[in-house]
This record gives C-alpha cells, structure tokens and sequence, in this order.
C-alpha cells in the first residue's frame, strides 16, 4: 500500500515536473517568469540573512583564497622582477657596447686611419700587469707595436701576438710608455704607466708647464708605431723640484681600460702631407710617406671636448 | 506525515535550500558546487522514509528551479524525485541508518543528480552540450562532495528530528 503511495507520488511530481517544463517553454503570458521573480522577491529576506550569517565564512574565504592568489601573484612578480632585472642588466650592457661600436665607428669615420676591430676576449689575471687579450691576431695584419685604442683615446699597444690572438699592454701598466704631449702648452715629454695609480707625465723640458686638465696627446717618436694625435688622458696634478731641473705630472687616462669590450688596432694612419722643401725635391723626408702620424697639433678623435 | 514533522522537514529542507544559494557557492570544488539537498533528501529518504523524501524532492526542486533563471522549471524537481525514488527502491537492500552507507548513497545520489541535471540542461536547453568529461568530473566531484557532506546532514537530522520527537522511520516503501 505504501510503496503504491510512494509510487503514486513519485508519477505524480514526474508529470508536474512535465507540465513545469511545458509551462515554461510554452509561457507566453510569462506565468513562470513571475513565479520566479515572486520566489526571489521572497527569498531576498532569507537570503540576505543568509548572506549576513555567511558573511565571514564569505570574507574568511576569500581571505585565504586572496592570500593563496597573493603568494601566487607575489612569486610570479618576483620571477619576472628578477627577469626584468637581468634584462635591464644585458640591455644596459648592449647599449654599452652599441655606443662603443658607434664610438668606434666615429673614430674610424674621423681618422681614416687603417684599423681593424676587435673584442677583448681576456684581461690579465694578475694584479701587476695590465694586459688585454684582443681577438685580432697577425692573420688580421696585427703587428707587435701598433697602437690599440677606443674612442676615448689610447688604450695600450701590442705586446705580442698569434695568429687570432694578440696581447695589448695597457696603457696604464708600469712597462708601458709613450712619447706624449700637451695639446695647450705643447710641452713634450713621455707618459708612463704606474699602475693602479695615474700614469706620469715627464715633460723633456721641465720649464715648460703644464696646467691642470690639460688633455696629453701621444706624439710622433722615431721607431714608433704609434700615431700621433691619440688622447691619452688630462693632468690631473703636476710638481716641479725647487730648482725646476726636473717635472713630472699626473696625468688620468681618458680609457677606462677595465671596461672595454671592443677595440680598434690601428694599422696605419694617413700619412701626413709634408710640404715639398725648395731646392729639395730630391729630399727624403724621414718618417715621410708610410710613416704613422699626424701634424703636430691635430688630435686624432676629433670631436672630444 | 504529521504537520510537526511537515514543519520541522520543511524547515530542514529551507536552510539547505538557503544554503545551497548563499553559503556552498563559496567552498565550490573547480567549479562545481555542493549539492546540499540531495545529501538531505537521501538523508530523509533513509531516516525518515521515501514518501516525505519525495514530497521534500518535489518543493526543494522546485524551489531550485524558480530561484534559477536558465535552469528549465521541474527539471530539478524531475531529478530529485528520480534520485529519491531510485533510493526508495534499493533502500531495502541496505542495512538502516548505516552512515557510511548513508554516505556512500549520498555520493552516489549527488553524483547522478550532477549527471541528471546536466542531461536534462542538454535536453531542454538550446545551450551546447556539455562536454563528457566535464560531467563526468563533475559527477565526481559532486558526489565527493555528497560523501563528506552526509555525515554532517545526518547528524543534524538526527538531532532534529530527535529533538522534534519525530524520530522513526516509515514503514515500507
């Protein structure tokens, strides 16, 4: 008898559940349109209520929900700051390097001297030798002698080389020295290197002076395979002895020489154009054509300050 | 079935319905939320007999259905009467008021519920079908669902039902 029921009942909201359906599908006069909203205006109290009561259920959970995303978002950000980080990092690098290139460039386009480029591929291991090791080696017509510099000015010149390789002793190291001089007063002398600490400049004649921040270009030296012209740096302190029989100045290299990446090898410069002596068309002018150098007075980089 | 137990069903049966529109949504498993009343309507079915289970199936779907806006009117209603009455046919075959088979039933009834509805979305609706892995995972979570749910759902009853003294379950069915 009760399972009868049971069944009765059960056929009974089948076919009220039929008929719902075919109202709803069938309403054109919008019948179960309002019985929802009646039951949703009528459920808003409750619901509402409801919705006070779980409010800090709601809130709780969207709290660990936000602090899941949080820690999610958060680990996400810092792998990409780290990213970012390390792009800023090569981006600056390349940047570094393009305007060391177009530096280069400028230099090559200015001089029209013979160089060939190449990229610093080791530096010294030591602490008491400042040596590069360069990519261009005597396959590349390197020669040891020639001077090696970037566009600031001079960087060193070659000590040896190999075939693909070659070794440049830096400007600054103790056994390098160049025949300099200043661009303003044109007092002659020799630049060494000392190190870590500012080359020095020996003017030939110490009653000449030199001021301070005077530029010091190389200059022509018999035997040199370095141009003349090439900025090497700018006083930056000078002393004389009381008797003024000797000078020796500071000087800091315009080469930040540990931060290079590129350099050019200067092959060959132009020749200077030597005037024709009268009555000596016979004359052999020494260090004449083939020679390195620039007049006396041209500073090879133009455009520097 | 006296007008204190209609009461006190009808009350259970307005909570889980309340529940199921503004608390269950928050702690829904990828996506799929608990389905409270069908826990209960097993519940009922078991605790206190088919016949009120039906009549709780047919106001709780109904109530679902008017509450819903896309879901077809009696869909719901169709779904929990089939879950309830299916119950009602096996129930003798299990041993009573067992609660891991209450749970179990309760997974199982959730889960076909979960499946039925989404049958019937596909029937009457001009929506696309949902895929078959989604109801089937669906299915499963739901009915996983169910399963922790029932315990919960069958101690409130019991107390209720104790407390109403409205105890006992229906003869046959």
């Amino acid at each position: 008898m009760n399972q009868r029921r049971v069944w009765g009942l059960f056929v009974g909201l089948v076919i009220t559940a039929m008929v719902l359906v075919t109202i709803d599908f069938r309403d054109d006069a919008g019948i179960a349109d309002t019985a929802r909203d009646v039951t949703s205006v009528g459920f808003e109290p409750f619901e509402r209520g409801m919705a006070r009561l779980a409010g800090p259920f709601r809130r709780f959970g969207d709290g660990v929900r936000d602090l899941v995303a949080t820690r999610a978002e958060n680990q996400a950000l810092r792998a990409e700051v780290v990213e970012l980080r390390e792009r800023r990092r090569a981006f600056a690098d390349l940047e570094r390097e393009v305007t060391e290139l177009r530096d280069l460039i400028g230099y090559r386009a200015a001089t029209g001297a013979d160089v060939r480029s190449a990229r610093v591929i080791a530096v010294s291991p030591s602490n008491f030798e400042w040596t590069l090791t360069i990519d261009a080696g005597a396959r590349d017509g390197v020669e040891r002698g020639m001077a090696v510099v970037a566009a600031e000015g001079l960087v060193g010149r070659i000590l040896s080389t190999t075939a693909t390789a070659s070794r440049v002793l830096l400007v600054v190291d103790p056994n390098f020295s160049v025949a300099a001089r200043t661009v303003s007063g044109a007092s002659i002398g020799v630049v060494d290197g000392r190190g870590s600490e500012p080359m020095r400049f020996d003017p030939l004649d110490p009653r000449t002076e030199a001021r301070e921040g005077d530029e010091v270009v190389t200059a022509t030296f018999p035997g040199s395979a370095i141009p003349a012209g090439i900025p090497v740096g700018r006083i930056a302190s000078g002393e004389t002895t009381g008797s003024r029989l000797t000078a020796a100045y500071s000087v800091r290299p315009f080469v930040d020489v540990v931060r290079l990446d590129h350099v050019l090898v200067v092959r060959a410069a132009p020749a200077p154009e030597v005037p024709t002596f009268e009555d000596s068309d016979d004359l052999t002018v020494p260090g004449g054509a083939g020679r390195l150098g620039a007049a006396d007075g041209d500073v090879v980089g133009a455009g520097r300050e | 079935m006296t007008l204190r137990r209609s009461f006190v069903l009808g009350v259970l049966l307005l909570t889980a319905v309340l529940l199921q529109v503004t608390l269950l949504p928050l702690v829904a498993g990828g996506g799929f939320v608990p389905d409270l009343v069908v826990v209960l309507l097993v519940v009922i079915t078991l605790e206190v007999g088919p016949r009120p289970a039906l009549w709780a199936a047919g106001l709780s779907g109904l109530l679902l259905d008017l509450l819903a806006v896309s879901i077809p009117l009696g869909s719901s209603v169709l779904v929990y009467a089939t879950v309830v009455y299916g119950l009602a046919l096996v129930r003798p075959y299990f041993f009573e008021r067992a609660d891991l088979t209450t749970a179990i039933l309760a997974g199982l009834a959730a889960a076909m519920s979960m499946a039925g509805q989404g049958g019937l979305q596909v029937l009457l609706t001009d929506q696309p079908p949902l895929a078959g892995s989604t109801v089937w995972l669906g299915s499963v979570v739901i009915g996983a669902f169910g399963v922790l749910l029932a315990p919960v759902v069958l101690i409130v009853v019991r107390r209720v039902l104790r407390g109403a003294d409205i105890s006992g379950v229906e003869i046959g069915g």
